[in-house]
C-alpha cells in the first residue's frame, strides 16, 4: 500500500492487493509486493494515464490536477492528485518515469488546509495529511478556483468513514477478491488450537459458558479453564476481575504442563478485598501442574500504577491471600507513555535525520527502553515456564494491551509453532484478536478523532519486539521482515476485515468474515513473498531467550525510516539469501526431472530385450 | 604468498596490473633508505620525474615523504598521498612541479584535487580519546554494571564518537571516490603523519577494484599501503614500553572497522567474512608477526639485520595464517555469498537452469523501484558485479561491530541466534547447491562422481546429519570466538532474573492511573 515510487513507466503500480498478485501466470510484467502495488495486467491501458489503476469494489471520488506533491527527498513533483473511496493517488505528470504515491486512506490520522487564498510564496497554499505510518504528506494545489476543495473534502470523507457515518463504514466491506481459493478466515479454530496443545487433558477443559459473550463480552467464545473449576465458580471469578476478564489457559508446555494463563486485575480496590473464589480458581491453576508449588503473577504494571488503580477498585493479588503465589511487576509502561514515545520517534525519524545526535536522539525517545522491557518481560515468562517449570498469570489492567504483547512474545519464545507463517496468523488471532485488545480503539480505524487518547502503538510495540526477536534469531522465524511490514501496512489500510473493531464479539456481530475478506487470505495465497529463506525448522525445536538488552536491540530502520531513499540498503542480503534458496530448489527439481527420466529410460530397458540395453550395468 | 613491496618486482607488476606503466614508474631513488626512511626503498612515481628531481623535492616534505602514486582507476585517474610541506608558502613551488607531473601522468585535462586529511577526518587524539571511551563501554566489569549502563547505551555509545569518526572516514572516502570518477581528477591526499591516507586511501581502493575485496588482494592491499608505506604500527600500539602513550591510537582498527561497514553494506562483494577482520585485528596485538611489529620498513629491516647477528630471529609474516590456524579453521575466512560466484555454476540459459527466478525473488522490486538507482541490488548475485561500489555513511546506517567488540560480553551473547547463525545457513544453502549441481552434471554423465568442487566454507553437507553445530545452542553471537559454546548445560538460560532487577524508566508517576 503506501508507496513512494518511481515507477517504471512500462509496468505501471498501483497500490492494492489484488489477485493479479497472487497468480504468476498471466503477466509478462514483473511480480511486485503485496501493499505496495499490483501487475496491471495492460500496461497500455493505464502506461499513459493518470488514472489510478482500482480495486474491485473501488471508485473514484474526486481529482485534482495541476497539484505538486512536496517530497522531503525529491524535492517538488507536479502532477495529478486522485482520491477513490480507498486510497489517494498522485501520478506525477513531469517525469519520466512516473513518480507514484498511493497511499491507503486507512493510514491518515488528520488532514488540514495549509494557507489561505491569499497566502503568499510558492506552495504555501493546499493539503497537509499526517499519517499513521510515520510520514506526512503535503500537497500544494493552485490558488485559483478553491482548486483543493473537492479533493479536500473527498479525503476527509473517505478517510474517515466512521465519523462521517458513512455505509459501510470501511471500504473492506466493498472489496471483493478471490486469493485463489484461500480463505484467511478459516486461519484460526480456537478448538484446533486447543487441541493442537492437547487440551483438553486431565487438567484443563474447553468451556463454551461464553458462547453468546454475554459472561463477558471482550473474551472469545471459546476458552480454556481448569478441568476441576464448575461454570459458577467461573461467574464468580469473573465478577471479581476488572471487565469480567477471568484467569484462562493461553498456552500449556507439552511436557511439563506449566501454563501461561491471562486476565485482568483483581478487583480489590483501597479496602483490599479479598474474593475467596478467585483464590481458589488460581489455586487450581497452580494445581494443575504437578510439577510446581508456585505460581507466578506477572503483573505486567509499574508497581506505581498498580497501587494508583486501587484508587479506581482496581489493583493487584496481594501475596498474603493467595497462598504460594509470587506477585511480580514488569514496569512496562502505559498507552500513554507509549503513544508520546512513539510521537517523539516520528520527530527523530521523518522526515530527515539529525546526523550528529542520532543515537542520543533514538535514546531520548524512551522507544528502545520501552522495547526492552517488553521483551524482558517476555522472557521472564517464558524463562519461568521453560526454566523453573513453573506456571505464570499475566495481567495488567484490563489484561488487553500489555498482557498481550506479554504472552503473545513469551509463546513465540516457548512454541516452534508460533514462529511459523501459519502459526503467527493463529498467534496473532489468539492472544490479540479473540482476546480483545482494541484494535479500532487503539489505531482509530475511521475516526478523525486524531489525539483521541485511546489511540496508541501497543501492537506496532509487539510487532516490533517480534522483528527484534527475528533479527536476534535470523533462522528461527519462517516469516520475512516483509511480512511484518504488510501486517502493520494492513492494520491502518482497512482494506481487509481482520484488525476491525475492538472484539470477537463486534466481529461476529458485523460479520466479517462474510462481509470482508481476511488478510491472511492475501498472506497465505503467495506464502513465498513472506518465507524468511534462511528458515530452518530443526535448528530450533526449542526454547528462544533473545537478549533484552539495548545492546542488541535496535531501531527498526526499515519500518520507522523506510519512507527515507538513503536509509535503504545497498544490497539487502535477504535478497542474496533468497537467491540462494531459489537456486536450489531449481537444482533440486532439475535432480528429481533427471532421476525421474532415467528412471523411465531404465524401465523401459527393462521392457524393451533389445540386447544392447540389457547389459546389467545399465540396469 | 603476499608480496612484501620491499621489491621493485610487487611494485612493477602492480602498475602493470593498473595498466598504468606508462605514466608511471617505479623509482630507485630510495634505495638503502637514504632519503627517506619512513618511505620503502621502491615505490611510484610519475614517469617524467627524474631521480635526480626527486632527492631535491624530497627535501622539502617532512621525512622525504613527497607525493607518491597509491592507485589509478580504469579511467585513468589516479590517487596520491603525499606530507604536508615543512614550509607552505615558501617551498610551495616544488609541491606545485609535483601536481603537475601527477596530471601529466594521467588522463585528466583537470587539475588534481589536494585533499588536506586534518580539515575534515579525525585526529590520532580524537581516535584515541574514541577508542578509550569504546572500550569502557564495551568491557563491562559485573553484571549490575551491565545493567545499569544499559539504558544509556545507545547515548553513551554517540559519546565515544566511534560511529562518528567511522561515519567521518568513509563520507572522505566517498568524495575522493566522487572526484575521481565523476569529476575525472586526480586526488592526492595530504597529511603531516601516516594515518589517515593509509585508511582512506585503501578504502578507495577497496571501493574501486573488485581486486582488494578478494582474500589475496586485500592482504596486498595492507602490505603495500600500511607496512610498506610506513604506518607506524609499533608507535600506535605501543608493543614495547613506552611513554609516549599520545601516540597510541588503533588508527588499523578503524580502517577494518569500516571495512566492515562496506561488507554490511555489500554482503556478496567481498571474499572474506567479519571473522576474518576481527582475526586480523587480534593479530596486530600477537607481537608475533613482522607485518605489525615495526614502524616502518627501513626499522624492519634494521631489527631483522641486528638481531641476526645476536641469535637467529625470523619473524613470520601474518599472512602465513597457516602459523596460527589448521586449514579447516581457516575455513571460517570465507564468505559463501562471494564463494558460490567464483564456482562454475550455471548461470541464466546455460545448462537449463534459469537463474532469474520469476516472481518470487524479484518481489524486492518493490525497494529496487523506491531507490531507482541508489540501490545495487539491480544486480542479481550472480550477474558480473559491479566493479566500483559507493560507502553509505549516513547515521542511521553506520553500526557497532557486534563481533569484534561485544563478543567477550557474556551477557549480551546472543545463545543459538546471532549472525553466524546467517552465516551457517548461507554455507548449507551453498554447499546443497554444489551438491545438487554436481547430482545434476553426474546423471546427465557430463561429470564423474568424484570430482565435486570443493566450496572451502566451514560447514558442509559431508557431515552426517546432527553434527554438534546442527543443536540449536551450539551457535552463539560470538561464534567463533564464544568462550561459552562448549559447556552447553546452562547456556540455555542467559541471566534472566537479573533484567528487571535495575532496569526502570525515568517517569511522573502523577498521572499513573489508567
Amino acid at each position: 500500500m503506501p508507496n513512494e515510487s518511481p515507477s517504471s513507466s512500462s509496468k505501471e503500480s498501483a497500490g492494492s492487493p489484488s489477485k493479479s498478485l497472487c497468480s504468476s501466470a498471466s503477466t509478462s510484467s514483473e511480480n511486485v509486493p503485496a501493499m505496495e502495488m499490483k501487475v496491471m495486467r495492460d500496461t497500455t491501458k493505464y502506461g499513459q494515464s493518470d488514472e489510478p489503476p482500482l480495486l474491485d469494489g473501488e471508485k473514484i471520488q474526486g481529482k485534482g490536477q495541476d497539484v505538486t506533491y512536496l517530497c522531503p527527498y525529491r524535492g517538488a513533483v507536479r502532477g495529478t492528485l486522485t482520491v477513490t473511496n480507498y486510497k489517494l493517488y498522485f501520478k506525477s505528470s513531469e517525469r519520466e518515469p512516473p513518480f507514484v504515491l498511493d497511499v491507503a486512506l486507512g493510514v491518515i490520522s488528520r488532514v488540514e488546509k495549509i494557507g489561505g487564498a491569499t497566502s503568499r510564496g510558492e506552495n504555501s497554499y493546499g493539503i497537509d495529511i499526517l499519517c499513521k505510518d510515520m510520514r506526512n504528506l503535503r500537497f500544494a494545489h493552485k490558488q485559483e478556483n478553491h482548486s483543493r476543495r473537492q479533493v479536500f473534502e473527498k479525503i476527509q470523507q473517505y478517510a474517515f468513514p466512521v465519523s462521517n457515518k458513512l455505509t459501510p463504514p470501511f471500504f473492506a466491506y466493498e472489496f471483493k477478491e478471490d486469493y485463489d481459493g484461500e480463505d484467511g478466515w478459516r486461519v484460526y479454530d480456537p478448538v484446533a488450537e486447543f487441541k493442537r496443545q492437547k487440551v483438553p487433558n486431565e487438567s484443563w477443559r474447553v468451556s463454551k459458558l461464553n458462547e453468546n459473550y454475554d459472561l463477558c463480552d471482550t473474551y472469545p467464545a471459546v476458552l480454556g479453564v481448569p478441568a476441576n473449576c464448575t461454570d459458577d465458580d467461573i461467574r464468580n471469578v469473573a465478577a471479581f476481575r476488572s471487565k469480567a476478564r477471568f484467569p484462562v489457559l493461553s498456552w500449556i508446555h507439552p511436557e511439563s504442563q506449566a501454563t501461561i494463563t491471562r486476565c485482568s486485575q483483581p478487583m480489590v480496590g483501597v479496602a483490599g478485598k479479598r474474593n475467596s473464589h478467585d483464590e481458589r480458581y488460581i489455586q487450581m491453576i497452580m494445581d494443575a501442574n504437578a510439577q510446581s508449588h508456585k505460581l507466578y503473577i506477572l503483573d505486567a504494571r509499574p508497581t506505581v500504577n498498580a497501587v494508583a488503580n486501587k484508587a479506581k477498585g482496581g489493583g493487584f493479588e496481594n501475596e498474603d491471600s493467595y497462598q504460594n503465589a509470587e506477585l511480580v511487576f514488569l514496569d512496562i509502561h502505559n498507552i500513554h507513555v507509549m503513544r508520546e514515545s512513539l510521537r517523539k520517534l516520528k520527530e527523530v525519524c521523518y522526515p530527515n535525520i539529525d546526523e550528529a545526535h542520532w543515537l542520543s536522539n533514538i535514546e531520548s525517545t524512551h522507544w528502545l527502553e520501552h522495547i526492552k522491557q517488553i521483551l524482558a518481560g517476555a522472557v521472564r515468562v517464558a524463562d519461568k515456564v521453560e526454566s523453573n517449570k513453573t506456571s505464570v498469570l499475566v495481567h495488567c489492567s484490563d489484561g488487553w494491551d500489555r498482557t498481550a504483547q506479554l504472552t503473545g512474545l513469551a509463546m513465540l519464545m516457548l512454541d516452534p509453532y508460533y514462529r511459523t507463517i501459519k502459526g503467527f496468523e493463529v498467534l496473532i488471532e489468539k492472544e490479540w484478536l479473540s482476546f480483545g485488545h482494541k484494535f479500532a480503539q487503539r489505531v482509530g480505524h475511521g475516526e478523525d478523532k486524531h489525539s483521541d487518547a485511546d489511540r496508541s502503538p501497543v501492537f506496532l510495540q509487539f510487532m516490533d519486539c517480534v522483528w527484534q526477536m527475528t533479527k536476534q534469531f535470523p533462522n528461527a522465524f519462517e516469516f520475512n521482515e516483509h511480512l511484518l511490514i504488510t501486517i502493520l501496512d494492513h492494520l491502518y489500510s482497512c482494506l481487509f476485515g481482520t484488525f476491525l473493531y475492538n472484539c470477537e464479539q463486534q466481529r461476529a456481530k458485523e460479520k466479517l468474515k462474510h462481509n470482508t475478506m481476511s488478510l491472511w487470505s492475501f498472506v497465505n495465497c503467495q506464502l513465498e513473498e513472506f518465507t524468511n529463506p534462511l528458515y530452518v525448522q530443526y535448528l530450533h525445536k526449542h526454547v528462544l531467550f533473545p537478549v533484552a538488552s539495548l545492546r542488541r536491540i535496535e531501531l527498526w530502520v526499515g519500518y520507522y525510516c523506510r519512507w527515507n531513499p538513503r536509509m535503504r540498503p545497498q544490497e539487502p542480503v535477504h535478497l542474496r539469501n533468497r537467491e540462494l534458496l531459489i537456486l536450489k530448489q531449481q537444482l533440486q527439481q532439475k535432480v528429481n526431472d533427471l532421476q525421474k527420466e532415467l528412471q523411465n529410460k531404465n524401465a523401459r530397458a527393462a521392457l524393451d530385450p533389445s540386447p544392447q540395453k540389457l547389459h546389467p550395468s545399465m540396469v | 604468498s603476499v608480496p612484501e613491496f620491499t621489491q621493485r618486482s610487487d611494485w612493477d607488476q602492480e602498475i602493470k596490473r593498473l595498466n598504468c606503466n606508462l605514466g608511471w614508474r617505479v623509482t630507485d631513488v630510495n634505495t638503502n633508505f637514504v632519503m627517506s626512511t619512513s618511505l620503502p626503498e621502491y615505490f611510484i612515481v610519475p614517469s617524467q620525474c627524474l631521480n635526480n628531481d626527486l632527492e631535491q623535492v624530497a627535501a622539502q616534505f617532512p621525512g622525504g615523504r613527497l607525493p607518491v602514486w597509491c592507485f589509478t582507476y580504469k579511467n585513468g585517474i589516479s590517487l596520491c598521498r603525499m606530507s604536508q610541506l615543512q614550509q607552505e608558502s615558501e617551498f610551495k613551488i616544488y609541491e606545485v612541479r609535483m601536481i603537475s607531473a601527477i596530471k601529466q601522468s594521467g588522463t585528466s585535462k583537470n587539475e588534481p584535487e589536494i585533499i588536506d586529511l586534518s580539515r575534515c577526518c579525525p585526529t590520532i587524539r580524537d581516535i584515541q580519546q574514541s577508542y578509550e571511551k569504546l572500550k569502557e563501554l564495551c568491557m563491562t566489569v559485573s553484571l549490575k554494571e551491565f545493567e545499569i549502563n544499559d539504558l544509556s547505551w545507545y547515548g553513551n555509545l554517540e559519546s565515544t564518537q566511534w560511529l562518528i569518526i567511522i561515519a567521518k572516514c568513509l563520507q572522505t572516502t566517498d568524495e575522493v571516490i566522487k572526484l575521481m570518477v565523476k569529476k575525472q581528477t586526480d586526488v592526492v591526499l595530504k597529511e603531516k603523519s601516516l594515518d589517515i591516507s593509509c585508511v582512506i586511501s585503501s578504502l578507495v581502493q577497496i571501493c574501486l577494484d573488485p581486486f582488494f575485496r578478494t582474500m589475496n588482494g586485500f592482504q596486498q592491499l595492507i602490505q603495500r599501503e600500511w607496512v610498506a608505506m610506513g604506518h607506524p604500527f609499533q608507535l600506535r600500539h605501543k608493543f614495547v614500553a613506552s611513554n609516549e602513550m599520545e601516540q597510541v591510537a588503533p588508527v588499523f582498527l578503524i580502517f577494518l572497522d569500516c571495512v566492515w561497514q562496506l561488507m554490511n553494506q555489500f554482503p556478496s562483494y567481498f571474499a572474506f567474512t567479519e571473522t576474518y577482520l576481527t582475526t586480523l585485528w587480534d593479530s596486530v596485538h600477537l607481537g608475533l608477526f613482522k607485518t605489525f611489529l615495526f614502524d616502518n620498513l627501513h626499522q624492519q629491516r634494521k631489527f631483522l639485520r641486528e638481531g641476526r647477528k645476536l641469535r637467529h630471529i625470523n619473524l613470520p609474516s601474518v599472512w602465513n595464517w597457516s602459523t596460527q590456524f589448521n586449514d579447516s579453521d581457516m575455513k571460517l575466512f570465507n564468505n559463501p555469498l562471494y564463494n558460490i560466484k567464483t564456482l562454475s555454476i550455471p548461470v541464466e540459459g546455460q545448462n537449463g537452469v534459469t537463474l532469474a527466478p520469476p516472481e518470487s525473488v524479484l518481489r524486492d522490486n518493490i525497494y529496487r523501484r523506491q531507490l531507482h538507482g541508489l540501490y545495487k541490488a539491480d544486480i542479481p548475485l550472480f550477474a558480473k558485479t559491479e566493479e566500483t561500489i559507493r560507502p553509505q555513511y549516513t547515521a542511521a546506517m553506520i553500526k557497532l561491530w557486534n563481533q569484534c567488540y561485544l563478543r567477550w560480553n557474556v551477557p549480551a551473547e546472543i545463545i543459538g541466534g546471532g549472525n553466524p547463525s546467517q552465516y551457517l545457513q548461507q554455507c548449507l544453502l551453498v554447499e546443497e547447491i554444489i551438491y545438487l549441481q554436481d547430482t545434476v552434471l553426474r546423471l546427465e554423465k557430463k561429470q564423474s562422481r568424484k570430482m565435486r568442487p570443493k566450496s572451502d566454507l566451514i560447514f558442509s553437507y559431508d557431515e552426517p546429519q546432527s553434527p554438534s553445530f546442527l543443536d540449536s545452542t551450539f551457535l552463539t553471537s560470538s561464534f567463533p570466538f564464544s568462550p561459552t559454546a562448549s559447556s552447553k548445560s546452562s547456556m540455555n538460560c542467559p541471566p534472566l532474573s537479573s533484567y528487571l532487577q535495575y532496569s526502570t524508566i525515568e517517569y511522573d508517576y502523577t498521572d499513573a492511573v489508567e
